[in-house]
Order: structure tokens, then sequence, then C-alpha cells
């Protein structure tokens, strides 16, 4: 006979949960959304540069502004995820990141970039600390969620 | 949210902050930028060089001490049947012109204010390259341009003018051509006697197998005013493969 899940009891361990429950409570205490959105903006930005990286060490801002602007944007998410505190200034340079991208190098990765690094940006700026969950409380019962 | 961390995060962003603002101030500057700030002509463009061409045109470009090397490899196509008594061998012919000259003691001034003498002046008339041609540049390794054409690639002469081509080279430039007892055996430089027949027996046409030209300075112009060439010409690049290496 096999047993079903209910008959494990209420001390079951399922493989994963206790990474799932931190991820989430990661997730839930940094601008985890904004910070993913800008990366992606930046490795956009990066990969739809004109220049390979070799041709952009000796060539100036004009080669070179795909990496150090994408470059930027991801460097903003990972500090925005590193450093919550200061999210609205992170953010905030995130935005302005993407947007130079736009003008410097080829439209922000042709506009992709761009957009997600102003939508992850913006994200960040207006990201407020959700309350991690506590093991076992209810759904709906974790407080206020802004 | 205890001290430390708050100054771990401060910390954290004052980095990544520092470490955009001095990559966008210590980044070099493009070549291009450098090759514009190298190519000052000095105050009043003073540096500047004055040239004469063949035809009478006089230009005073800024020159750097870039040299192109323009090279046409020679292709053998026979060990005998060529040259004086067709005992040299013969070789593909991969550009033609319709005359040439040489003009000998030439010099010019550079950007930085320095002179080089010794170079010499050759011209070319209806000059057509009919096989691979390479440019490359001393300004930097990896900069290679390759001219392939499947018939003659040429400069203008859509509208019957003749189009010259003055090019300044150093003494030990060469050119193979096939001109009265000379072949394309023959690695001719500047100051070899060929340049002086070829000087009595102007508007012949002649083929050429191979070339490698250290060119200071070059420039095109046509029979028309002032050298300049403009209405119906055109460059023809027949089934051309232009490629940059």
């Amino acid at each position: 006979m096999i047993a079903s899940t209910d008959q494990l009891g209420p001390n079951r361990r399922i493989p994963g949960t206790e990474a799932v429950r931190w991820f989430r409570a990661y997730r839930r205490t940094r601008p985890f959304w904004g910070g993913l959105w800008l990366a992606i903006g930046g490795l956009v930005v990066m990969k739809l540069n004109s220049y390979s990286l070799g041709m952009a060490l000796t060539g100036g801002f004009n080669r070179s502004a795909g990496y150090i602007l994408g470059g930027a944007m991801v460097l903003f998410a990972i500090v925005a995820w590193a450093s919550p505190l200061y999210a609205r200034l992170v953010g905030f340079l995130g935005v302005l990141a993407a947007m130079a991208a736009f003008v410097g190098s080829n439209f922000g990765g042709f506009l992709v970039g761009s957009i997600l690094g102003i939508i992850g940006g913006s994200m960040i700026f207006g990201w407020g600390e959700l309350r991690p969950r506590r093991r076992g409380a209810r759904r709906g019962a974790a407080g206020p969620e802004a | 949210m205890t001290g430390t961390t708050r100054r771990w995060q401060r910390a954290w962003v004052f980095l990544a902050v520092l470490a955009v603002v001095v990559t966008l101030g210590l980044w070099p500057d493009s070549p291009r930028e450098a090759a514009h700030a190298a190519q000052a002509c000095g105050a009043g463009d003073a540096n500047r060089a004055t040239l004469t061409t063949k035809g009478g045109v006089t230009l005073h470009p800024c020159l750097s001490k870039v040299t192109t090397v323009m090279n046409i490899p020679r292709t053998q196509t026979s060990s005998l049947g060529c040259g004086t008594l067709f005992l040299q061998p013969c070789y593909q012919t991969k550009w033609q012109i319709t005359a040439v000259s040489k003009t000998s003691g030439q010099t010019l001034k550079y950007a930085d204010g320095s002179t080089e003498s010794g170079l010499y002046r050759l011209t070319f008339q209806q000059f057509q390259v009919s096989s691979s041609a390479t440019l490359s540049t001393t300004g930097g390794a990896g900069y290679t341009t390759t001219l392939a054409p499947d018939s003659a690639a040429k400069l203008g002469n859509a509208s019957g003018q003749t189009i010259y081509t003055d090019l300044w080279v150093t003494a030990d430039s060469t050119i193979n051509l096939s001109f009265l007892t000379f072949s394309c055996n023959d690695n001719v430089r500047p100051d070899n006697g060929l340049w002086t027949l070829a000087d009595l027996f102007i508007d012949v046409s002649a083929g050429g197998c191979g070339m490698n030209l250290k060119i200071r300075y070059a420039v095109t112009t046509s029979s028309g005013a002032n050298g300049e060439i403009s209405g119906a010409y055109s460059v023809n690049l027949p089934n051309t493969l232009l490629t940059v290496s």
C-alpha cells in the first residue's frame, strides 16, 4: 500500500521546502522583481551592443557605452537586492542608466533593454518591504502587504 | 535593522556608484579621437603639406605618419614564355594603366612639424585593379581592407575624362609591370630606369602583375577643371568582394 502524503503527519519533510521558504522570505524583503527586470534589461543592452568586448575596450565611450551602461544596470540591480534600504537611490540610478543606454547604445538594446530597465528601476524606486511570512501562518493573515 | 547592516548596505551602494563613475571617467579614448588629436596641424595649420599633382592641382593635406601599404601579390601562370627572349616566367595580369610616370625628390611635411624627403610621386592614369588588392595601414594591427573584383574595379572614367591617381611612396616600394623590355618578374623600384622610359612612352597601355607600394599620401584627380571629380563619374566595383579584417 502506498501511503498518501496526508498520512505523513504535520512534521513531514518535503525536499526543497526550506529552500522555497528561504527564497520567499528573501524575495519579500527586497525589491526582487524590479531588480530582476533591471538586470535583464542590462543584459539585453549588453547583448544587443554593436561591438565585441575586445573592440569596446579599445574604442572609447561610443563603442563601450553598451557594456558600461548595461553593466551599470546589472550592478544597480544586484545592489538593490543587497541594499534594500537604498532602493530609492538605486532605482533612480537604474532608470538613469536605462535612459542613457537608449541614447548611447543601439536605442538601449533596440528599446527592449531600456524599457525593461525603466520599468525595473521604477519598481525598485517604489518598492516597500513586505513582512516575511511566519511559518504556519494562514494565507492572508500575514499583515499588510504594501 | 542593525547599524552594521545599514553600514554595509551604504557601502555597497557607494561602491557601485563609484565603480560606474570611475568606469565612465577612465575608459580610454577611442583611436579615432586620438588620431584627430595627432593630426592637429599646428597653430594656424602651419604644418600642412603643400603637394602638387601631375595634373597641376595643388593640395594642402594634413598628414599623419601612417603608411598605407597597397599589396597586390603576383600569381605565376607559367615558368617560361615572358620577358626578355621569353625566358622569364609569366604572371597573371592584375592591374592596368594607360600611362605611368614618376617624379623624384618629393618632400612631405607632417602634422607634427617633421619632414621626410627622398620620396617619389607616382602617377597612374586610368588605374584599374582586376584582381585582389590588399590595403593595410601601419596605424594599427588588424585593419586590412581587401578588394577582390571579378573584373576591373575602377574609379570614374564614365564620362570620358581621364582619372589620375597620384601616390607619394617611399623608395623601397616596388611594382611588377609588363612594359617594353621589363617583365613582371622584375621588382621595379621608383628609382629604376623603367620609369624614365615610361614617361617617354606616355599613353601606352600596360598591364601589371603585382605591386607593393608604401604610400604616404594618395589622391585621385581628373583631367577636368581643378582636377575635381564631379558629374557623371562613378566608382565601378563589379562583383567586388570588399573585406575588412
